[in-house]
């Protein structure tokens, strides 16, 4: 038993209850605990939930509350709950009743409306300032969006540590909506109250917060918080914003190194400025430690951005470690271009297999005569991998540059497959040798031939067609069929419309795949049929070339699908839908908002945000109100605020 | 040029991973999860991560295509007698208890099994250690079996070779004792031991996995579930109880623990250790 937790608030009925309603399968559970509460035996339910939420066995915990948002009968344990949440005398079993509150007014709970209500009112009329932080916090736990208007005015509570629980639930809730109240807490007093707004900013992740953050940075006890936040949201913009911070020695700088790292991780191709490097390589050793140690890839970036030699240098050892290989990469990619290359080169040499490909994957464009005779080698390389990295190098570099190297190449035999492979990587206007390579003894290099050839515009249709119709090699054909796709030409789609019947389901698949990416009017029908596909992967590959294809005409069966059991094919209907974006798709797509896979919604709440208008606009708004999955949660407040700027971009 | 991951790829990835085998990439190992599929994406001349999601979730030929995905994406590093105080506790309390119990039952028998063995070293120290142990007479069998979702790495646990690495904790005279060097630096392990155990494969995240095996006196299962999130460690918390024969036992990595999974295992506690173990009564 617990301290202060007298055994008599526990008696044997409905401590067997309790029991059950932790213990037993779902139905029986929830039985018992109806039962208990029906009986006339709320109280003791409510305190032996309460004795479980406050005890140490954290399953028991969490199952206690999971449950309970399936408890209808739950709405009878509110006032027992609210009693408990004001009894300051233990201070466990309020905490345990502001769990169970928090659980009961969940947007998934039954109980929701009145578990919101409760909450509410003890957020805004309590006289004791606890309750009302408890009830807060408890708002935020919930995570129903609708709790969103009471923590704004709790912003403005008397009390501080309620202001700042309030900033701390908005963030939980995630709703850019809360952005301006939220800027505002971050000038309130006392420093607690500033920092929790300046961090919920950063939970939000709305670029909206940046103004505000770039004010908080100028005050030395608010600009670690500031910088974090900062980091969460992650806009390129923020650099600046760092700035001050890492130039100087204060505090903040820690925070400010990790949210670069954060921004440029969001933004890969951001350019990093002479001064940020600078700043950023004072601190080589903390960072490093961290990339060992933790593994921590903000950490190998930021190394990255440093880019001094040693920094370089530990990256490069890391990267032979397969412990820490992955994260090593990230950091490589973030040296210089010309530091890069020069280390990719001096490392290849008597690399094993998984670094050799890591190291191929990091090597910018081949500028010298001598690093594209370095790299054709490893167009043979045992490892398939690293061959095709190795192609992947020559399709970055100048083509008038490495193509003479590649064609005297092609006369190795070893070399063959590789060299055909990089050929292709090369593009447009590089395909006259891969035409002739289709009808090559060996299927590797038909298949590469043919991949190639994918690149190389409407050209070489006719070629592929003849190749498609004399083909036996299985593997060869999908290649063919996965060229004439890309290429998208009339004279292919009858060809691939043909491949529909053959004998292979992989080769069928690949049909229906290419089908949908020529975008050819008459692709349609072959596609249609294809539904009806003996095998069920043709059928979906099917379902989702009809989102590719972009032909209106689909948009019904492709609603149909989106009722089916099978949740592979719902998600597939559901994305491909969201290719055919126009007014229908609203009311299309509403059901799917509500569809017990979250996949699915989240697909259907990007697809509302992309075609916007007030239908879609109320629709995710209703959803934001019965979505209990935090990801999804945060997807449609997104798409809600997302859409009104649209519409009325002066609101914002 | 190599294609970023946009936010929707790499969400369906993550949420697909999490699903079919229980590895879970969060947000912060986003870039670690892009740099793992690079290699099959460059190979398979995809220009983005979706084509490549909906080859290996959909294609006809998808399993394949899978084992070659599925070494990218868990970490196979691991050594000779890792974590020493478990196996420690393993030899000189779990080996001789067990030895006596069965005795007892007239069950000549030992079944161990490491889950998530990778390239074997945990089996194949597991079998040093029984051998070590010299408690079972000659004509008592030992069944060692180590699985792993990654069949790369059962083939080279079955080659039972390996380089200089794999022995950074191993002390010096059982490497001796129990390997062989080679010509091309790689060290083999003896028959004796190599043929205590058996590989095969296995997902844990998949319900069916026990079906193959019976029942279990001990199992090894480290550095697997920090790779889980919580319902997946639910489900294989549960597995390995049923798995067990009542008394079994239970290893997990150090710093993994049962705490926030219903479990029916109790802990026990020892000096640098803790491990679990099936009641020998459970009331079924």
């Amino acid at each position: 038993m617990l301290p202060g937790y007298p055994s008599s608030h526990r008696n044997s009925v409905s401590e067997s209850a309790i029991d059950r309603f932790i213990e037993a399968a779902e139905p029986g559970a929830l039985e018992a605990a109806r039962g208990a509460i029906s009986g006339g035996e709320a109280p003791q339910f409510a305190e032996g939930l309460l004795s479980e939420l406050a005890g140490e066995t954290t399953w028991r915990r969490e199952r206690a509350l999971e449950r309970l948002a399936r408890l209808e009968a739950g709405a009878a344990l509110f006032p027992h709950l609210r009693d408990a949440i004001r009894d300051g005398r233990q201070p466990r079993r309020r905490n345990a009743a502001r769990s169970a509150l928090a659980r009961l007014a969940a947007p998934d709970a039954l109980t929701r409306d009145a578990g919101l209500e409760t909450l509410a009112q003890l957020a805004r009329r309590t006289p004791d300032a606890d309750v009302r932080l408890l009830a807060t916090t408890a708002l935020g736990e919930s995570g129903n969006g609708r709790a969103r208007e009471t923590l704004e005015q709790a912003l403005s509570d008397p009390e501080p540590n309620v202001a700042a629980a309030a900033a701390e639930a908005l963030g939980i809730l995630g709703d850019g909506r809360a952005v301006p109240a939220l800027a505002v807490s971050t000038r309130s007093d006392p420093i607690w109250v500033r920092t929790a707004a300046a961090l919920a900013l950063g939970r939000i992740g709305d670029p909206r917060g940046l103004p505000a953050l770039d004010a908080a940075m100028r005050e030395p006890m608010l600009a670690g918080a500031a910088a974090t936040a900062v980091g969460e949201i992650g806009d390129p913009a923020g650099i600046d914003i760092l700035r001050p911070a890492l130039e100087a020695d204060g505090e903040a700088r820690i925070a400010a190194l990790r949210s670069v790292g954060q921004i440029y991780g969001g933004n890969p191709d951001l350019p990093v400025p002479d001064w940020l490097r600078t700043t950023v390589g004072r601190a080589d050793r903390h960072l490093l430690s961290r990339v060992l140690r933790d593994h921590d890839p903000t950490s190998a970036r930021l190394l990255g951005i440093a880019a001094t030699p040693e920094a370089a240098a530990a990256l490069a050892r890391a990267l032979e470690d397969p412990d820490t290989q992955a994260v090593a990469a990230i950091g490589i990619q973030e040296l210089p271009v010309e530091q890069r290359r020069s280390l990719v080169l001096e490392r290849l040499p008597g690399a094993d297999r998984a670094t050799r490909t890591a190291l191929l994957n990091l090597l910018p464009a081949l500028n010298t005569p001598e690093s594209i005779r370095t790299i054709i080698d490893h167009l043979g390389d045992e490892a398939d991998e690293a061959r095709a990295a190795a192609a992947e190098v020559f399709g970055r570099s100048d083509p008038d540059l490495v193509l003479p190297a590649l064609a005297d190449a092609l006369d190795r035999p070893e070399l063959r497959v590789g060299v055909t492979v990089a050929l292709g990587r090369l593009g447009s206007e590089r395909c006259p040798p891969l035409t002739g390579l289709l009808d090559d003894s060996d299927p590797l290099v038909r298949a590469a031939a043919a991949d190639g050839l994918a690149r190389c515009g409407t050209g070489e249709v006719d070629q592929l067609v003849g190749r498609l119709s004399r083909e036996d090699d299985t593997q060869v054909r999908q290649s063919i069929i996965g060229a004439l796709g890309d290429i998208g030409a009339p004279q292919a789609v009858q060809s691939l419309a043909e491949t529909l019947r053959d004998p292979s389901p992989s080769v069928r698949f690949a049909a229906a795949r290419a089908l949908g990416r020529t975008r050819a009017i008459d692709a349609l029908e072959p596609l249609l049929g294809a539904l009806a596909d003996r095998a069920s992967e043709v059928r979906i590959a099917a379902l989702s070339a009809l989102g590719e294809l972009g032909d209106a005409r689909a948009a019904p069966i492709l609603a149909r699908h989106l009722r089916q059991p099978d949740r592979e094919t719902r998600r597939t209907a559901a994305s491909a839908i969201s290719h055919l974006s126009d007014a229908s798709t609203v009311d299309r797509l509403t059901g799917a908002l509500s569809d017990p896979d979250r996949e699915v919604r989240l697909t259907a709440v990007e697809t509302l945000r992309r075609v916007g208008g007030s239908a879609a606009e109320a629709a995710l708004e209703r959803r934001a109100e019965n979505e209990a999955d935090a990801d999804v949660r945060k997807a449609v407040s997104r798409a809600v605020v997302d859409v009104r700027e649209r519409r009325d971009p002066q609101q914002g | 040029m190599r294609p970023p991951m946009t936010d929707v790829e790499y969400r369906r990835f993550s949420d697909w991973l999490a699903e079919e085998y229980g590895l879970v990439f969060g947000p912060e190992k986003r870039d670690i999860l892009r740099s793992r599929l690079e290699p099959r994406r460059s190979e398979l001349g995809f220009d983005t991560f979706e084509q490549l999601f909906f080859h290996v979730k959909y294609h006809p030929e998808r399993d394949s295509e899978r084992d070659k995905l599925i070494p990218h994406l868990t970490n196979n590093e691991s050594y000779f007698f890792r974590e020493r105080e478990q196996l420690a506790a393993f030899g000189s309390e779990v080996l001789p208890g067990l030895r006596d119990r069965l005795a007892a039952q007239k069950r000549h028998e030992v079944r161990v099994l490491s889950a998530g063995c990778a390239a074997g070293e945990e089996a194949y120290s597991l079998a040093i250690a029984v051998h070590e142990s010299n408690l079972f007479p000659a004509d008592w069998k030992v069944r060692l079996t180590g699985i792993d979702l990654d069949p790369e790495a059962l083939e080279r646990a079955r080659a039972g070779r390996y380089t200089q690495n794999a022995f950074r904790r191993l002390d010096p005279s059982i490497k001796a004792k129990y390997f062989t060097s080679q010509d091309d630096g790689m060290w083999e392990l003896n028959d004796r031991i190599r043929q205590m155990v058996t590989f095969q494969r296995a997902n844990l995240a998949d319900r069916t996995w026990p079906a193959s095996l019976r029942r279990l006196d001990v199992i090894f299962c480290r550095n697997v579930l920090i790779y889980f999130g919580e319902a997946t460690t639910r489900q294989v918390a549960e597995a390995f109880h049923d798995a067990l024969v009542p008394g079994g036992y239970l290893f997990l990595g150090h710093s993994e623990s049962l705490s926030r999974v219903p479990t029916r295992l109790e802990a026990v506690r020892r000096p640098g250790t803790v491990f679990y173990r099936r009641p020998e009564k459970t009331g079924e």
